[in-house]
């Protein structure tokens, strides 16, 4: 890295010395109580190797490039990007380090400035990270084309440590969609993401992120949006692979009349373990949240999902909601879900909901009743548990490609 | 050859025996009326016929065409031809009612060998369904029994049957709750389906639905034992005097 953007050295030299003083969390630790890294030797994940665009290949997508999207594909430390020239004035895509080197006035206000640097995968995040990318929208434009970064972990026994951020400004548009995967199923590869987006003022921006890693890794992610005043952010999660680790999602609307749509599924089988802490922050008056889970677990897998909304005083006139949904699909399969309430202003509606449950019986035999097999019968009920989330979202490309990431999930799940 | 055949059925549930020895045969093209105060056992009846999983069978036998289902698989009964009209059908949120319908019917097609049904073919069948049980369109979208109210998932229930067509229908107080309206809708798809190669078990507390569909043979179930049968002459018998007669007939029996 020897020309790298002195932002980003000076960054590092920082980051590197505190990573060194900070120690991982155990189950003491607050929110680590359900999550165990007792396994974890950071040590035991060596920097990731260059890696080889063939391999773009060999991993199974999430999502598939949608007509024209704009895409940057990471594949260990390689970073392939789609070879247009940025132009200053225009929306960017492009390598996060490239665009310190050519935009620092563009990355240094932002970068670190959502996530906060004193944590240990945060700080190990940010002594190590490859090229990430940084998806900039300069005022009053959009990104006519969704973007779709891919990230690929082919190296086993490596960290790939992959940072994102997106800058709207005031009034910008974007579609930004993200997937994390591994190539070989069985590598066990330690995967720690940090993602900071700035929604600017009446900006609109829609993140879908995926991860599909191998389920023999360990995923970490920090991933926070600040969303300032009339903007608004559409946020999708898909926990699929992994296992074990923990994905922060922390949305904070900072401006009056913002607002947050958070939606997400994860599922989970044999001994997989996945971990969502969302946190929704209202710290300005008329903002609104909404977000709703739904999780599926087969076999001996476990989840859980711990949810925060805070309300900050003078955040008057604040709707949020939060729910968790857990369908578990076998006696072993075990969900924990937290939802939480910290509220300091007093003219506020705040819901949440949490639900663990397993198929009822009752509807099998129903369904039986009318000629379905036991199997068909199951399935059917699930693919309803899912559907009901997938229709928050109207009839489009975020409807579809969730259902078709579902029901392909699904089958994995169940072993079919 | 009988199409429906009880023979000393046993049932318990929850360790407690709810069926003391019913007998009760149902030929095709006959119309039957199971009656009884509640808690004689009537739905349990109905539901050990369809099989469900909480009850279990101590004793006797369950013959439908010739063959003995007691112990068979719920689907299986299903796909023979055995249709259970629920009293409290379940809503399956997230499924729509399109999707679900679509999802049975292939299932007894690829049962019986035959391919998916096209989607012509499958609007047609289910507008025309639709129209004699007078089901709106609009449900097509909707998932199935949720937030439906008591009529519209009586009306969902009588539509699966004209759209499955089984050779025995067993109508679990299909009737109860309904209004005059939705209960002549239900009455109407009964009268439809029913003919001459099919059978069908009324059960009910009440009489009105069997003066829109005609019972030829009527039964009376009390404390888990049929203690009368007869025509329909019986079902004017009950309206006049209620289910009291019965518990005196049957304890003077027993004294």
């Amino acid at each position: 890295m020897a020309t790298e953007a002195p932002l980003l050295a000076t960054r590092r030299k920082r980051a590197t010395a505190l990573a060194s003083s900070l120690t991982l969390p155990d189950a003491r630790t607050p929110g680590w109580e359900f999550t165990d890294v007792k396994g974890l030797d950071l040590a035991n994940f060596g920097p990731s190797p260059d890696g080889q665009a063939s391999m773009r290949e060999r991993a199974t997508a999430i999502f598939e490039p949608q007509d024209g999207a704009r895409q940057i594909d990471q594949i260990d430390g390689l970073t392939v990007t789609d070879g247009v020239q940025p132009t200053p004035g225009q929306p960017l895509v492009m390598s996060l380090a490239k665009a310190a080197e050519l935009f620092p006035e563009l990355v240094e206000p932002h970068l670190g400035s959502i996530v906060a640097s004193e944590d240990v995968f945060v700080a190990n995040n940010e002594a190590a990270f490859t090229a990430g990318a940084f998806i900039y929208v300069p005022r009053n434009q959009s990104l006519d084309v969704p973007v779709l970064l891919t990230v690929i972990q082919a190296a086993t026994a490596a960290a790939l440590n992959w940072r994102l951020l997106i800058v709207l400004e005031e009034g910008a548009q974007a579609e930004v969609w993200e997937q994390y995967l591994s190539v070989d199923p069985e590598s066990a590869g330690l995967f720690n993401t940090i993602v900071e987006i700035v929604v600017g003022p009446g900006a609109n921006l829609r993140y879908v992120c995926g991860q599909s890693l191998s389920e023999k890794s360990w995923i970490f992610g920090t991933q926070r949006a600040e969303v300032q005043r009339d903007g608004n952010l559409d946020w999708v999660a898909l926990g699929l692979g992994s296992a074990g680790g923990k994905v922060r999602m922390e949305t904070k609307l900072a401006g009056a009349g913002s607002s947050a749509k958070v939606t997400g599924a994860y599922t989970g089988h044999g001994r997989q373990h996945l971990d969502f802490d969302t946190t929704q922050e209202h710290a300005a008056p008329n903002t609104v949240s909404d977000l709703a889970f739904r999780g599926l677990l087969n076999e001996r897998s476990t989840a859980v999902w711990r949810g925060m909304i805070r309300v900050e005083p003078g955040a008057q006139q604040t709707d949020a909601f939060q729910e968790c949904r857990n369908l578990l699909l076998s006696k072993r399969a075990h969900a924990d879900s937290i939802p939480g309430l910290e509220i300091e202003a007093n003219d506020v509606r705040c819901t949440h909901a949490a639900a663990i449950a397993q198929i009822d019986p009752e509807q099998l035999f129903y369904l039986a009743s009318r000629g379905l097999p036991e199997a068909m019968a199951k399935r059917l009920v699930i693919e309803g548990f899912l559907q009901e989330l997938v229709e928050r979202f109207p009839e489009g490309p975020i409807h579809a490609a969730l259902s078709t990431a579902l029901e392909r999930q699904l089958n994995t799940v169940l072993g079919v | 050859m009988p199409h429906l055949e009880i023979r000393n059925l046993h049932v318990r549930a929850d360790e407690k025996e709810i069926l003391r020895g019913v007998d009760l045969t149902v030929g095709k093209g006959e119309i039957h009326a199971l009656m009884g105060p509640n808690g004689s056992g009537k739905s349990t009846l109905a539901n050990v016929i369809m099989g469900h999983p909480g009850l279990d069978v101590t004793e006797g036998q369950i013959i439908f065409e010739g063959q003995d289902i007691t112990e068979a698989a719920v689907d299986e009964r299903a796909r023979m031809g055995l249709f259970m009209a629920f009293q409290y059908p379940v809503a399956i949120p997230g499924v729509t009612v399109t999707k679900y319908l679509r999802t049975v019917m292939n299932a007894h097609r690829i049962a019986r060998g035959e391919a998916e049904i096209s989607l012509k073919d499958f609007r047609q069948t289910v507008e025309a369904a639709m129209a004699l049980t007078d089901v709106p369109r609009e449900f097509s979208t909707r998932y199935l029994n949720d937030g439906f109210s008591g009529g519209e998932k009586k009306r969902m229930e009588i539509l699966q049957m004209a759209l499955q067509k089984p050779s025995m229908a067993i109508l679990d107080e299909t009737d109860s709750g309904l209004d005059i309206d939705a209960l002549q809708v239900v009455a109407n798809g009964v009268n439809h389906v029913a003919g001459p190669e099919m059978g069908i078990l009324i059960i009910t507390h009440y009489q009105r639905i069997l003066h829109l569909v005609e019972p030829g043979f009527v039964h009376v179930l009390y404390q888990g034992r049929i203690v009368k049968q007869g025509g329909p002459e019986l079902v004017t018998l009950l309206e006049e005097k209620g289910y009291g007669w019965i518990k005196d007939e049957v304890e003077a029996a027993a004294a």
